[in-house]
């Protein structure tokens, strides 16, 4: 049984990690509801709310968006083609400097995003000198330094998960005609879904909202949002920033709730079934 | 669905032989059950039969078909494994289905074969479930199905039931026995549950430290162990140390720390070998006079007495100083701690064992 000092000191903390977690987002929404006269300063609680800074929102803020979540969803999707099989293959062999090969697929979490930026950003202009192959500023050039960043991600759950996986199913498949391929097809990466799910969704949020390295492989009328709203922030802040930010958090609020209910429900279903019983 | 055919198997891993010299005729339809304690080779064996492993040496037939060297994906095998292994992502219909798929059946025949063995196994009702949402003994039931699905050359089970409690495995026990003769299908069975072994099997191979120590029936192996290990890992048994002194057709006469015993056996031994005499502990009676002339009977002291229902499991010291343990009906059988008394035996129910 808990004391009521147990309960008191729960419930304390609690509500403190929640106000903590919650407190900037709430400002940052209630502050775009400021209805009274354009102010540099934010304003919270807003005065006389209204939307009108939603109607302000420029247009290439929308384009940025657009922009952001294309190179978010395509990077993923190109980390997870290199993420999966290389968690398999390192998960399942045992070679010499096995250890060094899976510490180079999580190297760029230890890089700051920064640095790795100024890197590709000189390794672009390096190819471009060389081959007139102007990769700075275009998508390919964006893709693949988003890809470099979002694929620790992947590898890291998939390879959690994939030490967990029950090698019998695999010899079960086979015991019943499946071949190697058929096997990975059919039992290995539906079993190991939940984890690409989950590992993907980080990913995306960390390409989608990624400004130190994007900042650099950006160029006039090639912009990433995070990135747009940087340089609005630096230059003329208005409060239709904050606008277009509170639409980005309830956005991504609605994607989280979907991928939850999608995936999330489906992980607690299956993932543990099967084995242990 | 043929017989399986082990020819002189070695398995070794460096300088480890884990399966040693290894031969075996499993008749079509046979339940065979390999038994032995852990590391015994048992499971590596069953491995080898399955193609997860290769033999260093040896071939493996099913049929006439040498399968030797065959992966396991084309060898006509129904695997059930220990943790029932079933997919997680499928329901208990699509698991059940699985190799049909690979099998190339069409849609409408998996249907008809699914929904026959849902019937088999009683589980119509949780077609859709999810292995997360069917117990234990739902799960075990829906892998066998899983296994015989595409009927299998050989239905090969990893101790099947020893995730299940004691109850449900006696249950599946008789489940498995009646799935297996229903289907008329050659099944090999590993266990190291010798009642296990005992109850559901046509025939047991013993095996310990890589070799086969015995092959025979239930009722033969437990009857005539060939030697101590058999006889102590089937069953309960009691061991006397003895000399051969006389032997008159199968009357033998033994001399046991300077008494007579006299056991009638087969096997002709020369004067003066040592042997092992085994008695099986429902063999003997305890009564507080020696038996007449027809019995052995050797005099000692309740050491303990337990009472377990059924069963009476009394110990009594001889005064060679052995135990002997005596399992006697409870109602005729009053006796305590420290009572002096006779165990005895009849000559026919002697065991050799030499080695």
């Amino acid at each position: 049984m808990q004391t009521w000092v147990e309960k008191v000191i729960l419930f304390v903390w609690c509500g403190f990690s929640y106000v903590f977690l919650l407190s900037p987002m709430v400002v940052v929404m209630g502050a775009s509801l400021h209805g009274g006269e354009f102010s540099a300063a934010i304003k919270f609680p807003p005065e006389d709310p209204s939307f009108q800074w939603y109607s302000k929102i420029p247009m290439q803020q929308f384009e940025a968006l657009g922009l952001s979540l294309i190179v978010a969803a395509v990077a993923t999707f190109l980390a997870a083609l290199i993420a999966v099989p290389a968690a398999l293959g390192l998960v399942r062999s045992n070679f010499k400097g096995k250890f060094i090969v899976t510490t180079i697929f999580r190297a760029p979490l230890q890089i700051p995003a920064i640095v790795s930026g100024i890197a590709f950003l000189q390794f672009y202009y390096l190819i471009y000198d060389n081959s007139s192959l102007m990769l700075a500023g275009t998508i390919p050039g964006m893709l693949i330094g988003h890809v470099f960043i979002a694929t620790p991600f992947l590898f890291g759950t998939i390879v959690a998960v994939l030490q967990r996986f029950d090698h019998r199913l695999e010899e079960a498949a086979h015991s019943l005609g499946a071949g190697k391929w058929r096997t990975l097809y059919r039992v290995t990466i539906p079993t190991i879904m939940p984890g690409i799910y989950s590992g993907g969704l980080y990913a995306f949020m960390v390409s989608f909202a990624d400004v130190p390295m994007s900042i650099f492989l950006t160029a006039p009328g090639f912009v990433t949002y995070p990135v747009e709203l940087f340089y609005a922030l630096e230059n003329d802040f208005d409060p239709s920033i904050l606008a277009s930010s509170s639409l980005v958090i309830i956005f991504c609020l609605i994607m989280l709730l979907g991928v939850q209910k999608m995936v999330g429900l489906e992980t607690l279903l299956r993932s543990g079934g099967g084995s242990a019983r | 669905m043929s017989g399986v055919k082990l020819d002189n198997i070695v398995k070794s891993y460096g300088s480890t032989v884990a399966v040693n010299d290894v031969s075996l005729d499993i008749k079509e339809g046979e339940f065979l059950t390999l038994l032995g304690p852990s590391g015994c080779g048992k499971t590596t064996t069953l491995r080898l039969i399955s193609g997860f492993i290769q033999p260093t040496s040896g071939a493996i037939h099913f049929g006439d078909k040498d399968v030797t060297g065959i992966a396991p994906q084309h060898r006509q095998i129904g695997m059930v494994f220990q943790d029932y292994a079933l997919f997680p992502h499928l329901t208990v219909s699509e698991n059940i289905g699985f190799g049909l798929v690979e099998r190339r059946y069409d849609k409408a025949a998996i249907k008809k074969r699914v929904d026959e063995l849902l019937a088999l196994i009683k589980l119509e009702e949780a077609a859709d479930r999810y292995p997360s949402e069917i117990s234990g003994g739902q799960a075990q039931r829906v892998a066998v199905a899983r296994a015989v699905a595409h009927p299998p050359s050989v239905l090969l089970m990893d101790e099947p039931l020893g995730a299940l409690d004691l109850k449900l495995r006696e249950t599946m026990q008789t489940e498995l026995r009646r799935i297996q003769q229903e289907l008329g299908i050659t099944a090999v069975y590993v266990t190291h549950d010798q009642s296990e072994a005992m109850n559901m099997s046509d025939r047991i191979v013993v095996m310990n430290a890589g070799i086969i120590e015995q092959i025979g029936s239930p009722k033969g192996i437990y009857a005539n162990p060939q030697s101590v290990f058999v006889a102590n890992f089937i069953g309960q048994v009691n061991i006397l140390d003895c000399h051969v002194t006389t032997q008159v057709d199968k009357t033998t006469e033994l001399d046991y720390h300077g008494q007579k015993i006299t056991a009638q056996i087969e096997k002709s031994l020369r004067q003066g070998t040592a042997i092992f005499l085994a008695i099986r502990p429902e063999d003997i009676k305890i009564t507080a006079r020696a038996a007449g002339k027809s019995q052995n009977s050797l005099k000692g002291v309740v050491s303990e007495a337990l009472f377990s229902g059924n069963v009476m499991k009394i110990s009594v010291a001889l005064d060679s100083g052995d135990v002997i343990k005596v399992e006697c009906q409870p109602k005729a059988n009053s006796f305590d701690i420290g009572d002096h008394v006779h165990v005895n035996w009849l000559p026919e129910d002697c065991n050799i064992l030499l080695n």
